[in-house]
């Protein structure tokens, strides 16, 4: 009989010391930074798949190569600014960031949109900036209340969770609208003809996109913690803090997002109802473009 | 203008130099047009596809935004009142749009609009009268209960038509109704046509006298001289051989002549 105690002292030992040598030593409990070197072994991984889609002809080794490096420098710029500005302790650098990376996301909301109209960015950046900043200010002043209240690494990560997942809301409202009133073009006209008011030949698409675009959030929330250990809560407990207290704050999270999504997307498709249609009950389907 | 059984020609819609620009493309899709449209009036509208009869009729129900004047009657709409606008002059595309659901979730669709809810003059929704219309279109009671991608192209328009009429409009925009139903389907939307437009100006009891007309677009040059008393030419979004400032039932039936056949409307020649 295999005596269990001895085989897992010893394994780890074994495998690290014979497959690769001195870079991986059993790293002492509670420390969780990565040399630029375990970075690499991840990097590794990555390589398979382009290489398979090389050998596939699948087309997109290219595209794994560039997002992969974009990726890389988008965080490696991202964890040089928050080195300076977790240093800082200021409020006005956290608050430009803040508002940097809102914009940001306004705008990245339109990118995959296929029918576009002349203030969309204006309307996306609106949009997300209200929602996500009204509920990350609740959470943070109410909810959380760090000392001081711009603690940096409280407001940046809810802040950037809080945008990611409203822009890909609004972005999947939007497009679902703009591209829905397109391909429902006869039966919205049919509406008003028969005498319906703006609101109501479009309230039908409206209805439809608000439905799409909550569905992501919708999948994540009914599936947490049976198919998946949502981001916040993976590292917090990789930082170590104890389940509960990390479920707790997941829960809370998740609450936060839905409410941003929500808010984001009926801001964003308002405004964008508002623009495609006009006073005198019609749509102005010229200003509805592809970019 | 002469007053034929007691009453004078009534003015239904008067359109001041309206015209219409493309804003994307700068383009010019109706040039500065004046157009008087007065009850009775049976108006063929022909030329070439691109000539703008269809813009100009999206343009007298005010589905597109245009520059220039409309009058109602000879008053100009209030932003808020073009949804009631609408039901009193109503435009019937080629091709017929429903929503989801039954055919009589559609029939009663406009009824829950506003328009129809604030406004008392509104007619209400009659299922005795739907059943009429469906037996004179010979088409089953059944049919309410089928969802409306079951239907075939001409029992859709019929559909449509009948969806049109119970809002009792004043003016009906017919852009090329027919162009895609078969000789019977087609022969049954002209009669249709033709009783409701009679109907209502032939009547005899003055307190029920309701005023009526259409315009039509077809590229069915028989059609038009069936179904229509005057004949607008359209030519690269302008009005051919009409006068300018054409009130259709008297320039336009100078050029043309008028038909000698279905001759129904009050007519003052």
């Amino acid at each position: 009989m295999i005596d269990v105690q001895t085989l897992a002292s010893t394994m780890p030992n074994i495998s690290h010391a014979t497959l690769l040598g001195q870079f991986l030593q059993p790293r002492a409990q509670g420390d969780i930074s990565l040399s630029w070197f375990e970075v690499g072994v991840a990097a590794t991984l990555l390589l398979i798949n382009a290489i398979i889609s090389l050998q596939l002809g699948l087309g997109i080794a290219k595209r794994i190569a560039t997002s992969s490096v974009r990726m890389t420098i988008q965080l490696a710029i991202l964890g040089l600014v928050l080195k300076q500005i977790f240093e800082l302790a200021q409020p006005t650098p956290v608050l430009g960031l803040a508002a940097v990376m809102t914009v940001i996301a306004g705008v990245s909301a339109v990118k995959r949109i296929d029918h576009r109209y002349p203030t969309i960015y204006r309307n996306s950046i609106f949009a997300v900036w209200t929602s996500a900043w009204v509920v990350t200010s609740i959470t943070v002043l109410l909810i959380v209340r760090p000392q001081p209240w711009y603690s940096p690494q409280v407001v940046i990560p809810l802040l950037g969770m809080v945008l990611g997942n409203s822009l890909t809301g609004i972005s999947l409202g939007l497009d679902r609208f703009l591209s829905e009133l397109k391909n429902r073009r006869g039966e919205v006209e049919t509406m008003l003809a028969l005498g319906a008011t703006r609101w109501e030949s479009c309230r039908g698409v409206f209805i439809e996109a608000t439905r799409t675009a909550m569905i992501p959030i919708l999948n994540t929330m009914s599936v947490a913690g049976i198919v998946s250990i949502p981001g916040m809560m993976t590292g917090q407990l990789l930082a170590g803090a104890e389940p509960i207290d990390a479920v707790k704050y997941q829960i809370m999270i998740m609450f936060v997002i839905a409410a941003a999504i929500a808010i984001g997307v009926v801001l964003s498709l308002s405004l964008s109802y508002r623009n495609v249609t006009n006073s005198q009950h019609q749509i102005e389907w010229q200003r509805i473009q592809r970019p | 203008m002469q007053p034929v059984n007691g009453m004078a020609e009534t003015t239904l819609i008067q359109l001041r130099d309206v015209s219409r620009i493309d804003s994307n493309s700068g383009r010019q899709l109706l040039n500065p047009l004046s157009l008087t449209v007065c009850a009775g009036d049976k108006v063929g509208l022909v030329g070439a596809s691109g000539s703008g009869k269809s813009t100009l009729m999206r343009s007298i129900a005010m589905l597109d935004p245009f520059s220039g004047e409309l009058l109602h009657r000879g008053s100009p709409i209030t932003d808020g009142a073009i949804p009631v606008y609408r039901r009193k002059v109503v435009y019937l595309s080629q091709r017929p749009f429903f929503t989801g659901g039954t055919i009589e979730e559609n029939l009663r669709l406009p009824f829950q609009f506003k328009s129809a809810k604030n406004n008392l003059k509104s007619p209400s929704y009659q299922p005795d009268l739907v059943a009429a219309e469906l037996d004179a279109f010979e088409l089953a009671p059944e049919i309410l209960n089928r969802a409306s991608e079951s239907l075939s192209g001409g029992e859709q328009q019929m559909i449509a038509l009948i969806r049109a009429l119970l809002l009792e409009p004043e003016v009906l925009l017919l852009d090329e109704p027919t162009a895609a139903l078969d000789p019977a389907s087609r022969d049954k939307f002209e009669g249709r046509i033709h009783r409701w437009h009679n109907a209502s100006n032939n009547t005899t009891n003055k307190n029920q006298k309701e005023e009526k007309a259409y315009l039509w677009t077809s590229h069915d040059r028989t059609q038009i001289d069936r179904m229509t008393q005057q004949t607008i030419t359209m030519n690269h979004g302008q009005l051919m051989l009409t006068n300018e400032t054409a009130s259709v039932t008297h320039d336009a039936r100078e050029i043309n002549g008028p038909k000698n056949e279905q001759q129904l409307e009050p007519s003052d020649d």
